[in-house]
């Protein structure tokens, strides 16, 4: 029986301290791996072959199939905010700005942020786990032995595809969003259906839609690119696919949100 | 649906999205394609806060452009209108910021000029800015108010610390004069205790019941003295009279006070076709010559009668002033209520052609309507004047009247 280690408190602070050094690390060249594998798929971008029917397979996983779920989010995101912000507004006798604000609210953050995390939960974490048991079954090395570049074939589609849907799944969120705020401001809570309608066009701006429609293309990207990088990086067998997919969903939800909080911040200026 | 192509769902999908997106920013912008594009107007205000880039510019609460700019010129703010070339502003255009609701937003509000004035072209200034009573200017404005309030409340502090102060210095003083109110309040105290035991004049007078007896009695004759007095009757009665060879109306108008049964006194307004002549005697004197001229003179106007009356029995005698001459006459009533009459009146004695001389026959037919025949300036010289006349009138008494003079109280103090 190996004799039971005795930890001084010291030691334990120190090894605490060396822990977040080794993070911190980890962390920051995670990053510049990251960055690196992104500057190298947007290269990949320009060399042919150009996939286009592969591309088009990632379009159809990541917008398509992610429809239902956004949109049931978007709904009931509407829904809820409807019932919520009715009750505070009524105390100041404007009930009739729900529609306006519930639409701004959609349209700027709820809307992108939203259903970019249900994409991240649904298409981030599969491209993870793709490309992550790709790499633990070595296929990845077999790609670069039939010189076919593993990045040009396995992340630059998934990116572009990324990029390009979002907006879409955004806006289809936003619109779901006003409708089921409608639905209820108008048909439960009796707010009048044209005020209603007339206040979500006064409050919501042509700004609002380009802001939503960047935000969520930033967040297309970044979703398939930690998908990407957490996959492209497995190391160990099955359990480390399921932690590339574990740790791809969460690193990019957090990263979807503060990279939200900066855009918004800058979109001020 | 499972063989469509991936491609084709894709683009299906970025069909319908680009469309959304497309849709929602139509309807949020209100975009509609302008081929002009747009004009340029500036506009310097003293305060532009709550103005941002796109901030809405309207006129009449309709959108006609955006604020494009804004910068600090000689310390005031100069705002870049960018305009849609439909709505044209004139030279006298003005402008003010305005807050949409109290809370709301604020907007550019523009009113366009007089149409015929010069139109502002690209680049040009809108000359005027009009101050408007915003939450803004309310505040500055509460804000005076409390100033002077604070003012007030100073004065009224330095005022009470006065009186504190006086208070305080003629303690003895006040407390005096307390004393000496107490005194006259014990005096007042005593005398209306006197009044109520029934001590003294005014003790007695408050309270012996005989006072207010022999009061009351002597009320009760002076109001039955005023009775009589006041118990009079009203008749108003109106007449013509149509002189049948001379062709001509003769229309009476009759007031008749009747304080008695057998006693009246009736004010007559006639209005005499005939007119009254009178004779008008003129002298003058030229060069020691004295000429007499005598004119005869026709007036025609509104005579005036005032009658008194008494009557005996059926007999009712009258006389005074007839016609503005002195006369007098004579009826003789038969029937019930005096349903017949023959009169015979004599008045104007000095006229031209002798006294005026009527006698006539009275038919009440009812109660307030009455005919009557009878013959007019019967003893006339001139035989033109003597004529036969039929008339027709009728009288209102006070019960008829009464609806006319409202609530007028002619018998009002002698009912019980």
């Amino acid at each position: 029986m190996a004799t039971k280690k005795s930890y001084s408190p010291h030691t334990w602070a120190i090894g605490q301290v060396e822990s977040l050094g080794h993070t911190t690390l980890e962390s920051i060249q995670g990053v510049g791996e990251c960055a690196l594998l992104f500057a190298k798929a947007v290269r990949m971008l320009f060399h042919p072959p150009f996939r286009v029917p592969l591309l088009f397979r990632h379009m159809e996983f990541i917008g398509n199939k992610s429809l239902g779920v956004v949109l049931l989010t978007g709904m009931f995101t509407g829904m809820v905010m409807t019932f919520q912000s009715y009750r505070t507004l009524k105390d100041f006798g404007s009930e009739t700005v729900v529609g306006g604000l519930v639409a701004v609210s959609m349209v700027r953050e709820l809307g992108p942020v939203l259903s970019s995390l249900m994409v991240t939960a649904r298409a981030g974490s599969a491209v993870a786990a793709e490309i992550g048991s790709m790499r633990v079954t070595e296929q990845i090395d077999a790609l670069e032995a039939m010189a076919v570049d593993p990045v040009q074939y396995l992340v630059t589609p998934r990116l572009v595809a990324g990029l390009l849907m979002m907006p879409f799944l955004a806006v289809f969120s936003d619109l779901i969003g006003v409708l089921g705020s409608y639905l209820v401001g108008v048909s439960l809570l009796g707010v009048d259906g044209g005020v209603f309608l007339s206040k979500v066009y006064d409050f919501v701006t042509f700004g609002d839609i380009m802001q939503g429609t960047v935000k969520s293309m930033v967040f297309g990207l970044i979703l398939t690119l930690v998908g990407s990088y957490k996959g492209y990086t497995t190391q160990g067998g099955a359990e480390g696919v399921g932690r590339a997919t574990t740790e791809a969903v969460v690193a990019a939800s957090i990263l979807i949100l503060f990279s939200d909080y900066i855009i918004t911040v800058f979109w001020q200026s | 649906m499972q063989n469509m192509t991936t491609e084709l769902k894709v683009g299906l999908f970025v069909l319908a999205g680009t469309l959304a997106i497309i849709l929602s920013s139509v309807l949020v912008t209100g975009w509609k394609p302008s081929m002009g594009g747009s004009y340029t107007l500036y506009v310097t205000v003293e305060n532009a806060s709550g103005l941002t880039r796109g901030t809405p510019v309207q006129v009449a609460g309709i959108k006609v452009g955006t604020i494009q700019d804004i910068q600090l010129v000689n310390g005031k703010a100069q705002v870049e209108l960018s305009m849609d070339p439909k709505y044209t502003m004139y030279a006298d255009s003005s402008a003010a910021v305005r807050s949409m609701g109290l809370l709301g937003d604020k907007y550019m509000d523009l009113q366009p000029g007089t149409p015929g004035q010069p139109p502002l072209e690209n680049g040009q200034n809108i000359g005027i800015t009009r101050n408007q009573g915003d939450l803004d200017t309310l505040m500055v404005d509460a804000g005076d108010v409390m100033v002077e309030l604070k003012a007030v409340m100073k004065d009224l502090a330095v005022f009470s610390a006065d009186l504190r102060q006086v208070m305080s210095e003629n303690k003895q003083e006040v407390s005096d004069a307390l004393k000496k109110l107490q005194g006259t309040l014990a005096n007042l105290d005593s005398i209306t205790g006197k009044i109520d035991r029934g001590e003294g004049t005014i003790g007695r007078l408050v309270n012996d019941e005989t006072t207010i007896d022999q009061l009351n009695e002597a009320l009760v004759g002076i109001n039955s003295y005023f009775a009589d007095a006041y118990r009079l009757k009203l008749d108003i009665g109106i007449r013509t009279e149509f002189l049948m060879k001379q062709g001509m109306n003769k229309s009476y108008l009759d007031i008749k006070l009747q304080p008695r049964p057998d006693r009246w006194y009736m004010i007559q307004l006639v209005d005499n076709p005939r007119g009254k002549l009178t004779k008008k005697v003129t002298s003058s004197t030229v060069g020691g010559v004295t000429t007499v001229t005598t004119d005869e003179i026709t007036t025609y106007q509104l005579q005036i009668g005032l009658l008194i009356a008494q009557r005996y029995y059926d007999t009712l005698i009258y006389g005074g002033l007839m016609e503005s001459t002195f006369g007098m006459g004579v009826n003789q009533y038969f029937g019930s209520a005096d349903q017949w009459a023959i009169g015979l009146e004599v008045w104007d004695f000095g006229g031209k052609t002798g006294p005026h001389v009527k006698g006539f026959a009275t038919w009440r037919f009812f109660s307030s309507g009455y005919m009557m025949v009878g013959i007019d300036d019967a003893a006339s010289s001139d035989p033109k004047y003597v004529d036969a006349f039929f008339g027709i009138g009728m009288t209102f008494n006070e019960d008829s009247l009464r609806p006319l003079m409202g609530s007028l109280p002619l018998n009002a103090i002698s009912q019980p």
